[in-house]
């Protein structure tokens, strides 16, 4: 029926429910924009995604466990095409410092793939790593364009770089793995998902790397890059959503979920739930969050268990089950990962799976 | 100088979304300080279906003038608009 609608009505009309309809109205015009989004969107990505498909760029020496990394000089362009090498893998360093932040970075979220999850790069198949540093001027983001990941150096004044937070590498690459397995749809709530996937695995490798445990980490995403212009510690919380700068808007809850149509559907905002349904899961777990917390969220994405255009509760039953297969339906991980999903109100108790499917 | 409803000057409302950071950012200005081949490239792209996205971390602009919008992912917006948000780039609160 919404579909129907779609077609004859403006979406302008949606976007003024949106703004100043009731709760109920909003909700009804968001789940119409969602289905004629939802046609266009999976077409539009996967045109997208086959011209720009995961392979290997290079063919990485020395077999399955070997990292290789070229990091580009994006010489201040936007445009994509810059190819002046700065450093390949095993050179010695460079003297431009961004440039040896990814290489260092890109070595240490490798390093996490490989030893803690088998899992060689990006395509698991050894794809060589690549990054481009100073993209563009000014330049206050970094992104990963399908093939390699872009590094701004910052304004100045709200950022200062993004190659110095490993979080940041980590979550780039792990787009790359998010793309090479779930294909997660980067609009709404799938798009959420795949923005917290990347949080998660990013605040992984840093751990990891840190030997930090669940309750010692900072759980910080984008420590130490805020320029002058931000008042805050890092850009998101996985431990405290909506508390990391002053301006911080994201929810920890399903209460506080945000209908948006900016950002593709609040796709950095609305992460704040699943990336707090993972904190919970992992600290009531305990010990190190990456293996078991993380083993289970991985599990989902090698295993293809949810759709591209999965929303939060599809993906919150998939880990459930996951973590049940891993550890069992009465395990502590199950019930930490019950718990944390219905913490956050992504899943009632009728909404969770039945013990004996988790049991299968 | 051309002026909206109520005599007011017109303005054009740009918002960028997205990137890394997620922060939703905004600024007006007077739709007479566009050049005309900016404003023909708004212009244009009024009313169109919002551009889909094109990869995690883009920013997303969305430019409001007359009253309608365009939605274009950071690596769909025309050369012609590069000066503009080039302008733009300090002004985003």
């Amino acid at each position: 029926m919404h579909g129907c609608i779609c077609s004859i009505v403006p979406p302008s009309i949606f976007e003024r429910v949106l703004r100043t309809g009731t709760p109920e109205e909003r909700n009804s015009a968001m789940d119409t924009l969602s289905i004629d989004h939802s046609i266009r969107l999976v077409r539009a990505q996967n045109a997208a995604l086959a011209a720009q498909p995961v392979r290997r760029a290079v063919a990485a020496p020395g077999g399955r466990g070997v990292v290789h990394r070229t990091i580009y000089d994006a010489l201040h362009r936007n445009d994509q095409q810059a190819t002046r090498l700065l450093r390949d893998e095993g050179d010695p360093p460079c003297p431009d410092e961004a440039a040896n932040q990814a290489y260092d970075a890109l070595g240490d979220t490798y390093r996490f793939y490989w030893d803690v999850l088998t899992r060689d790069s990006i395509d698991d198949a050894g794809m060589s790593l690549l990054g481009e540093v100073h993209f563009g001027r000014s330049y206050d983001n970094a992104f990963w364009d399908g093939r390699r990941m872009m590094f701004g150096d910052g304004s100045g004044t709200m950022f200062t770089g993004f190659t110095s937070a490993i979080e940041v590498v980590g979550h780039e690459l792990t787009h790359g793995v998010t793309q090479a397995t779930l294909n997660l749809l980067y609009t709404g709530q799938s798009g959420a998902l795949n923005e917290s996937i990347s949080d998660v695995f990013g605040c992984l490798v840093k751990q990891y790397k840190l030997g930090q445990t669940a309750d010692q980490a900072t759980w910080l995403i984008g420590e130490g890059i805020l320029g002058p212009a931000m008042r805050g510690v890092a850009l998101r919380s996985m431990k405290a959503p909506g508390t990391a700068y002053e301006g911080d808007d994201q929810p920890a809850t399903m209460s506080g979920f945000v209908n948006t149509t900016s950002d593709n559907g609040g796709v950095h905002v609305n992460s704040g739930i699943p990336n707090h349904a993972f904190y919970l899961a992992a600290t009531a777990i305990g010990g190190n969050a990456w293996e078991r917390a993380g083993r289970i969220w991985y599990q989902v994405m090698t295993l293809r268990a949810v759709p591209p255009d999965a929303q939060f509760h599809t993906f919150a039953q998939a880990t459930l089950i996951a973590a049940a297969a891993l550890y069992g339906a009465s395990s502590v991980e199950a019930k930490a990962v019950a718990d944390a999903w219905g913490e956050v109100g992504v899943l009632t108790a009728t909404q969770m799976p039945a013990a004996a499917a988790l049991a299968r | 100088m051309k002026e909206g409803v109520g005599g007011e000057e017109e303005q054009l409302d740009v918002e960028r979304s997205g990137g890394f950071a997620g922060r939703t950012l905004r600024v007006s200005i007077p739709a007479s300080a566009l050049e005309p081949r900016e404003r023909t490239a708004i212009e244009q792209r009024l009313g169109r279906p919002p551009s889909p996205p094109t990869g995690p971390d883009r920013f997303v602009y969305r430019f409001r003038l007359h009253g309608r919008e365009a939605v274009v992912q950071e690596d769909m917006v025309p050369a012609e608009l590069q000066p503009l948000l080039d302008r733009l780039s300090h002004s985003w609160s």
